[in-house]
Parts: C-alpha cells; structure tokens; sequence
C-alpha cells in the first residue's frame, strides 16, 4: 500500500490595499461592508479551506507626498471584524496580522484569547514588526520603535502572551502562530516560535530552498518539521482552457497596473517625480537617481531598488527596445505583475499538488484579485480537483480546532 | 390662535430601556425583547468590542456599546473598532469610554507611561477617536476608473491632534462608519462634554445637553421622572423580559441607527467643507 499523500494546506487572503486587487471590474465590490467578508468566508468554508487571513496596515499609504490614491484604500479591524464573521462560520480559521510594534502586548494576549473563545479555538495570529514610521504617529509613543529592537519587542509580546494563555486556558491552548518575515532574524523567530510562515518564496526553486533552509533550522529548537508549515502568498487566474486562463490574466495584468500605477512604479524606480510622463509613451529618458529616497518613503519596492536603480532601468530599456518599443505601462505590465498559478482548472490543481508533494511548501495562502467573489471559481472548479486528488480534506473534522484542521496538534 | 386651542402635549415617549452585562445570552434575549440598547460590560476576561462584534451578527435591532477603557487603549486603535462594529452592526454601535480605577492598574497593561490626569488623558483619548471617526468624509471613495482614483484624497483628512497626553495623525484607516459618529456613553459626568449618553446611579444628577440614563439593580426600581431612560444591570432573560414590560404593549419604532434610536441628531462632520451658497 503507498504512503497516503502529503495533505495541501490552503487559506484565503481577503483581497488587500496593493494594485493586486482590481477595484476597476465590474464584478469588484466593497471591501468595507461586511457582507463582503462574509460572502468570502462562507466560500472559503465551502471550500473547506484552513483559514481566512487578513492582513494590516496601521495607516494610509503615501506616495510622493500625498495619501496614494490608485489602490484600495480604506480597511476594517481584523480582530472585531473575525469576531463578528466567528458567528456566520464553523469551522474556518480566523487568522489576523498584528504588529507587535504598535499594538500592546497585554491586548494582543486578551484579543486572541477572546476570539478564540468566541470561535471555539480557530484564532491564528500572524505576527509582524513594523518598519514605517507614518504609522508611529498614531500610536501614543510616536516614532516607531528601533528596527534593530523589533524582534526583542516581537519576542516579549509573545512570551507575555503565551503566560497570558497559560492562566486563561484556551480551546487551542495557543492561538496557531504564523509570521511572515524574511530576514535572518525572521527566519530564526518564525524556526523558534510559529506554527505556519507566510512567505513570498512561491516559485518550486525558490520555495524548496526556502523551505529547507527554514526546516533546517528546526532541529536547534527540538522541533520536528513537520511543526512549521511554509505557505506562499498565491495569484491565479483560471480559464476553460490554458489558452483562455492566459489571456484573462492578461486582461488583469492590465486592470492590475494602471497608467497611473505604472508612473507610480516608475517613481519607484526612478525615485524621482515623473508624474509628466505619458505611460502610454515611451520610458522617461531621464536618468534615475540613487540616494536617500524622496518620493516614496517607506515604500517597499522603491527600497528594493536600492544600489541598482541605474541597472534596472537600462534592462527595462533593453526591454522596451527588443519587444519593439513598449511603451512604459507595457514595461511595468510586463516586469511588475505575474500570477503564480494561470491555466485550467486541471493545471492549476496539479501544480498546486506539485509543488507541495515535492515540498517547495505545505500549501498555499491564496490572494484573488476581486472582491468578494474572486475565490468562487477557485472553489467551485480546483478544490474538487485536489479532493480527488486525495491530495485535500473532503470535510473538515466535527469539532477540531483550527490546530487540529492544520494537523498541528 | 387661543392658548387653549393648541394641541394637547402627547404624553412623553417611553423611556429608553437597556441592559448592562457581560452574558451574550442576556443580550440576545434583550434584542427579542426590544429593548434600546446593551451595555457589553467589561468582565475581566473576554474583550468586550471583539464580543460585541460576534453578538452583532447574533441580534437584529439592539444597539451595542462594548466598554473600553480610555487609559489603557490606544484612541486609534478603539476608533478602527468601534467604526468596525458599526459596519458590523450596519449602525448600532456605541462606545463607553471608561477611565481606569487607578493609574497603577493601568499602568500593569501599557508599555507607554501613564499619566496622573486620567481624566485629562481620557479627555483627550475621545477627542481623538471622534476626529478620527471624521477623517473620512462620507463619500471619499469614488472609484473613478476614468483617472484611476479609487478615493478622492481631498476628501481625506489627517486630524493631527496633539493634546497634552496624546497625539494622532491620521486619518483613519478605516472608512467613515455608518452612523459617522458611533453612540459615545460615559460613566463620569466629567467626560460629559464630550460624550452623547451619561450612565450613573445617581438619578438626579442633571446632565445638560446629555441623554441620561440611571442605572437600576432590578427592573422594579423607581423610575426617577427627570431621566431618558433605565439601565439595568441584568442577569437574567427574566429580568430583560420583566424591564421589557415597562414598555407596555407598544413594539419598539423601527430604527436604522443606534443614533436614531435615541433620537440624536444625524451627526455632522466637521472636515466636510460647507459648500458656498
């Protein structure tokens, strides 16, 4: 008899505030009502998916000085709003991200305890630590707190919740935790303390060195690695056929980058105001400039930059070139927008199972780009697929706790 | 016109009937009942927003005002949940702001330090969470594919308050709630000012321009004349159904909002700009 297969883990990120989430479709709805959140997580359940996952920021995005304006904006409370969405589910998980760096440990401890209660033990907390200093100024200690000392504060609030738990028993005992940082020091909290990590390290290369570097690291803390799940962020676009799946994501890559987002990645890029160009003409034929960024502080992508502003923008322009002169939303369509899972139903399930029987990861958090119902298709046409596959639960187990339903416990 | 051709003074609406409790199923049975609002008292143990918000969904017409303490939370933080519970609730929130007993209790759960005025500092706290309430005008998010903008950040405010205990920039990263400001109650007639509902035990203490509610251990407690309503700190469905009989026979009105409930004005926001006549 074979071994049975290793089970995929799935969850459903509720579309966030990044140009990933198309607003400009016609089927997009709201993304503050709470009919929305729940519409999406009753399909998550029908789905029989691990967790619903919301992500956090503690204040607007700016851009070049002003609230940036071209994406979603505008989001509720994680915690209240799972609470009110624990009374139209079962047996979904309930995951949130909150900063150790703005909220308080001793309400971080309360909060988690109090949902999971309310849910009957399906509480999952993704930690983070926050760099930004725009959010600082709504907290009442002002400027964050030093980036070198956010894993120490990380660590406290856990080690204050953990004590919180213990004297206040828990369905769980302890909320599942996941974490989702990357540096060295991420990767040695997330090996010590989480349950789950929440990575960008999708591709099947990248995510079984990934993988193994993190599994690697287990054994230091007596921990097996079957006690740490790896689960990328994950894009898709479905179609009748793989011809049809590419060419609607296509048509959302286009959605996805706007000429207005597009000269928005270039000031990324660039790091200087480019706001007079035409992104349906030709790359801006200035040089970009290297330095203390000025015109997104705080942006990720305009960081990323860093050291090879000038290199970048020559291969975008060797780009632009080859393909016979792209004009600058092209480039960006091209370069700054891919889906990690585009094809029929068929496909996508045997990648999906591909990359997790080959241990690139445990499963995927599964980002769709409409709101609410961009996990519809997914639900209706792909799980079935994995069901047969013997590859995902049929039904969730009467009564478990999300620990449970993760195989954590 | 004579004076005595003019109407004769309908009898004053029954008073507004609540209960304080920390028991979902004590809310429930209030909400069957039709009683006005719910009091979702802190017990120590569950945080009472995050209960609230799960008894939103449980309830239909009760409006809900989870206690929240002002000097242990961040104001941004309790300003994104109680809009969150308005949303939640489609416009039956409230909030009752609470001072912690004693600085030293307060000071065990925060990580910043406390001040001495906890009255000055929970001041300040309501201040805030009302601007931030109003950091959003209504309408702000237009969706205007035509210049790819999804809110008009003209109509988005950054309140930068800086009291003497706190200070928040915003605007607030969740949208205008509901009913665009939440019900705020108070404890303390030293928060009056800036607060809509004033519960004591106390029932003749004025409360000028303040709905007052007196709170009431059993639901045959006198009835003082002078008061909007009563509060009963309730322990059981029988003592939600017993307060539900004050009312006599008449059904509840119908109402949208918590605010309208109570028969308080709609509320303005302060950042919208008066258009010129």
């Amino acid at each position: 008899m074979s071994a049975p297969r290793k089970q995929i883990r799935l969850a459903a990120h509720f579309p966030g505030v990044n140009n990933t989430t198309v607003w400009s479709d016609p089927a997009a709805g709201s993304h503050i009502d709470f009919g929305s959140f729940e519409r999406f997580a009753r399909t998550a359940e029908r789905a029989k998916l691990d967790f619903f996952f919301l992500a956090e920021g503690l204040s607007l995005r700016e851009h070049a000085g002003h609230l940036h304006d071209l994406d979603v904006v505008g989001r509720p409370d994680a915690m209240t709003l799972l609470a009110g969405l624990s009374a139209v589910t079962e047996h979904l998980g309930l995951a949130a991200t909150l900063t150790t760096t703005y909220h308080e440990p001793h309400e971080l401890a309360r909060q988690l305890a109090t949902l999971d209660r309310l849910s009957g033990g399906r509480a999952a907390w993704n930690l983070v630590t926050s760099t930004d200093a725009v959010s600082g100024a709504n907290f009442r200690r002002g400027a964050h707190v030093a980036y070198d000392d956010r894993y120490a504060r990380a660590t406290a609030a856990l080690t204050h919740a953990e004590n919180y738990w213990r004297e206040h028993p828990l369905p769980q005992g302890r909320p599942v935790i996941l974490q989702a940082g990357d540096s060295d020091d991420g990767r040695e909290f997330a090996a010590r303390h989480a349950d789950a990590v929440f990575t960008r390290h999708g591709s099947l290369q990248e995510g079984r060195a990934f993988s193994a570097d993190l599994k690697g690291r287990l054994a230091r803390y007596g921990r097996a690695p079957g006690e740490l799940l790896i689960l990328p962020g994950a894009t898709f676009v479905l179609g009748d056929t793989d011809a049809e799946a590419h060419e609607r994501a296509e048509v959302v890559r286009r959605q996805q980058v706007s000429g207005g987002t597009a000269i928005v990645f270039a000031e990324q890029l660039w790091n200087r105001d480019l706001s007079s160009y035409d992104p349906d003409g030709p790359l801006p034929d200035v040089e970009p400039v290297e330095g203390e960024i000025t015109i997104a502080p705080g942006s990720i992508p305009a960081r990323m930059f860093s050291g090879r502003r000038h290199e970048t923008v020559a291969q975008l322009r060797t780009l632009a070139e080859a393909e016979g002169g792209l004009s600058l939303r092209d480039v960006m369509v091209r370069t700054r927008s891919r889906h990690s899972f585009v094809g029929s139903p068929e496909t996508v399930a045997a990648e999906i199972d591909r990359a997790v029987q080959a241990d690139a990861c445990d499963g995927f958090i599964l980002v769709p780009h409409i709101t609410p119902g961009g996990l519809d298709e997914l639900a209706d046409q792909v799980i079935p697929l994995l069901q047969e596959r013997g590859s995902f639960r049929a039904d969730y187990a009467p009564g478990a706790t999300l620990r449970q339903t993760l195989g954590l416990a | 016109m004579s004076v005595d051709k003019l109407p004769t003074v309908s009898a004053p609406p029954p008073p507004l009937l609540g209960i304080a409790t920390a028991d979902p199923q004590v809310v429930e049975a209030a909400d069957e009942a039709g009683l006005d609002l719910a009091v979702i008292e802190d017990d120590g143990e569950l945080d009472a927003t995050l209960l609230a918000a799960r008894l939103a969904v449980r309830t239909r017409r009760i409006g809900l005002l989870p206690v929240a303490s002002t000097t242990a939370t961040e104001p941004f933080l309790v300003s994104v949940a109680i809009a969150t519970l308005d949303f939640v609730s489609q416009g039956r929130a409230g909030w009752v702001a609470e001072v912690a007993a004693s600085r030293e209790d307060a000071a065990a759960h925060v990580t910043w330090e406390v001040p001495a005025d906890l009255i000055g500092d929970a001041r300040e706290h309501v201040e805030a969470v009302r601007r931030l309430w109003d950091s959003w005008e209504d309408g702000a998010e237009i969706r205007d594919a035509a210049t790819d903008r999804f809110i008009d950040r003209e109509r988005l405010h950054h309140i930068n308050y800086a009291g003497r205990y706190l200070s928040v920039r915003g605007p607030s990263i969740t949208p205008r709630p509901p009913q665009g400001q939440p019900v705020v109650a108070v404890r303390d007639p030293a928060l009056g000012a800036g607060a809509d509902v004033l519960l004591t035990r106390d029932a003749g203490r004025p409360a000028p321009g303040l709905l007052h509610l007196v709170e009431i251990d059993a639901p045959g407690d006198t009835v003082p004349g002078a008061a909007d309503g009563l509060l009963l700190r309730a322990g059981d469905p029988d003592a939600v159904a017993a307060l539900a009989a004050l009312r006599g026979a008449a059904p509840p009105p119908p109402a949208a909002t918590l605010r309208e409930r109570l028969g308080l004005p709609p509320a303005v926001n302060r950042y919208t700009k008066v258009p010129a006549p």
